[in-house]
């Protein structure tokens, strides 16, 4: 067979393989509002540092609260968010990019938790 | 083997390097903070299935006879008003003059700019306009390091001057280039880099930078001064030797059909049926009607293997190797690994992850090496004919290019569309001293501009197209190989698994939940 048939023949394979991937990946729910919450106490997050999952579109609210004085920032989207010891505080965004972000104390350069976005 | 001159030109970097050595606790690679998501599982699936059923439909198909044939399709571009611009010597000289002014930039940036790595344009320039971006423009469009090239083109400014004053006879000193340093002085260069990507914690720090950049300025115009310009970037000057690799899949070549003309000329160039092909020296001095651009199907200039040396096989396993440690090293594997190293290597302090990196980058160097090794001796088995192991080794590495630059493709896609933003602001601020040159300086980098589901596509395709070309190469070699195409046909099957194997390793590590390892 000739080398062009081949790649034909390849390139339709991969053209019907791709219509079932991307007809399997679409289809996910409306936006929703999520709550998450950080606890940064004696040095770390309670729990551990945790992974919160929400899809594109949402909204985000995280609640923060700390023992001692902590910028948190969010990567990626790069907000920021300074506070108090013994504060609380909520930081609030439209998750409107897919991705993967750390979120972590300024101060420290701490992971505290990771924020994933799925399209 | 040239083992002595390996070892002496390896030791020789690395020991110029430690000496430099500064770093931060901080383990990196290359630069840039990366928000990718990995692979779900359909995706990573639907890829493994479909490159194991293209394999088998590929081999199914050339079982029966394909004939081994050296010409291709090209349709030449240099012609006509257009493309007499564009080959022409003000355009040559303008992107040279481009390559002179980032090498430059980054000099200065690098010895006076901040240090904080995302405000300064040297970081961002080397680690992704350079090492990604030049990466994706070689293989995808065509070899325009050969143009970009400071060294070269800042030598050729030296030559030139030279001549003026009428120094030519007495410099440079144009000492024939020992044979058997091959192109190991490029091989040990690019092993360097590759360390300093992946395991160097300095990686990213401006003046440390800058100076890496000073020390190979100053080794490689030592080079060319002693052994000749062209003969050293072609055998020892590593990112010569690897965006020319990539560029051999790019569907680009420039090429001269006069046989004379070919011979002439002073490097050993080639000549295919009278016509020699991607050997720039000879393209320069060739006289127009003999010389043209054209374009070609992808990874065509992968199929010339017959003059691959030892050295430049152990070139492509090394670029095979570190284009893979990179996103291995944010696998929850390679994290356990680390973790148990630790209490090992605590005395080196804040180098320990340093020290890791390095045992962890050598460790895949030797097992990519040896992997191939061992499965040549596989093929070779298959066949049922005899060859020598080396010769066939050879022969066959290139066809593994594809799944190694899909795979580089993949990984950093999304990266070169996020990072590659910084591009914007820091031509307003290249040293982070608080300029607006352009009022770009306050452009805040959009995360929407890629969608992971259109990562996901995009690197499944790449990586399954990537395998296809791989296997289809290895078969054409397989033909020219061995004597009979029954021969070629079983030897396959050892290099299929091979294949499909590293395709997966590949998937794997896109799919695998990432860790921090900081």
């Amino acid at each position: 067979m000739s080398m062009p048939l081949v790649f034909e023949k390849t390139i339709s394979t991969l053209a019907i393989a791709f219509t079932f991937l991307i007809l399997a990946a679409c289809g996910s729910e409306g936006p929703t509002d999520r709550n998450f919450s950080i606890d940064f106490a004696n040095g770390g997050p309670v729990g551990g540092v945790e992974r919160f999952t929400a899809n594109q579109g949402d909204t985000i609210v995280i609640d923060l609260s700390t023992d001692e004085a902590a910028t948190f920032h969010i990567h990626g989207y790069d907000i920021e968010f300074a506070v108090e010891a013994g504060d609380k505080a909520s930081m609030e965004l439209l998750a409107d990019a897919t991705g993967r972000f750390a979120i972590e104390i300024e101060e420290s350069h701490q992971h505290v938790a990771f924020l994933e976005i799925r399209p | 083997m040239n083992m002595r001159w390996q070892y002496a030109a390896a030791g020789l970097s690395l020991a110029i390097t430690f000496l430099i050595a500064m770093s931060s606790p901080v383990a990196a690679h290359g630069f840039g903070e990366r928000y990718d998501l990995p692979f779900p599982l359909p995706y990573y699936l639907g890829g493994a299935g479909l490159v194991v059923a293209l394999s088998f439909v590929i081999m199914g198909m050339t079982a029966r006879q394909w004939e081994p044939d050296d010409e291709y399709p090209a349709i030449a571009i240099s012609r006509g008003f257009v493309g007499s611009i564009m080959s022409g010597t003000v355009m040559t000289w303008s992107v040279r003059l481009i390559g002179i002014f980032a090498f430059v930039l980054v000099l200065i940036a690098g010895f006076y700019g901040t240090p904080v790595s995302d405000r300064n344009i040297s970081v961002v320039i080397i680690w992704v306009v350079f090492w990604v971006g030049l990466a994706y423009c070689s293989a995808l469009i065509g070899n325009i390091w050969v143009l970009l090239n400071p060294w070269d083109s800042i030598f050729r400014i030296f030559e030139a001057v030279v001549r003026l004053v009428d120094l030519g006879r007495v410099i440079p000193l144009n000492r024939p280039y020992p044979d058997r340093l091959s192109y190991w002085p490029a091989f040990a260069l690019f092993l360097v880099f590759a360390w300093i990507e992946s395991s160097f914690s300095g990686s990213s720090t401006p003046t440390t930078l800058a100076t890496f950049v000073a020390i190979y300025s100053f080794v490689t115009f030592s080079g060319m001064f002693v052994f000749g310009r062209q003969v050293w970037l072609r055998q020892a000057e590593a990112f010569t030797a690897f965006f020319s690799l990539l560029a051999r899949f790019s569907p680009t070549e420039v090429a001269v059909t006069d046989r004379t003309v070919c011979e002439t000329c002073s490097s050993d160039c080639e000549i295919h049926q009278d016509v020699c092909v991607d050997c720039y020296e000879c393209y320069e001095i060739a006289p127009r009607e003999t010389r043209n651009l054209y374009i070609r199907p992808y990874a065509t200039g992968l199929r010339t293997v017959e003059r691959i040396s030892t050295s430049q096989m152990a070139m492509v396993l090394t670029v095979l190797a570190t284009v893979s440690f990179d996103g291995f090293t944010a696998t929850s594997e390679w994290v356990g690994f680390f973790d148990r190293l630790l209490p090992i290597f605590d005395s080196f302090g804040s180098h320990t992850g340093t020290v890791i990196h390095s045992i962890g980058l050598a460790a895949m160097v030797g097992v990519f090496v040896s992997v191939y090794i061992v499965l040549v001796q596989f093929v070779i088995m298959a066949s049922g004919e005899e060859l020598p192991a080396e010769s066939v080794a050879r022969k066959f590495v290139l066809s593994l290019v594809p799944i190694a630059l899909a795979y580089h493709l993949a990984h950093f896609f999304s990266f070169l569309l996020i990072q590659g933003q910084l591009v914007i602001p820091l031509l307003s601020d290249p040293l982070g001293h608080g300029w607006d040159l352009f009022g770009t300086a306050d452009y805040v980098i959009e995360l929407t501009i890629v969608n992971a589901r259109a990562t996901w596509l995009i690197s499944v395709a790449a990586i399954v197209i990537g395998h296809i070309f791989a296997v289809y190469l290895a078969h054409m070699t397989a033909l020219k190989t061995f004597t009979s195409n029954k021969a070629a046909l079983h030897s396959q099957y050892p290099m299929l698994i091979l294949m499909v194997g590293y395709t997966m390793v590949g998937l794997w590590i896109l799919a695998q939940p990432i860790v921090n390892t900081e």
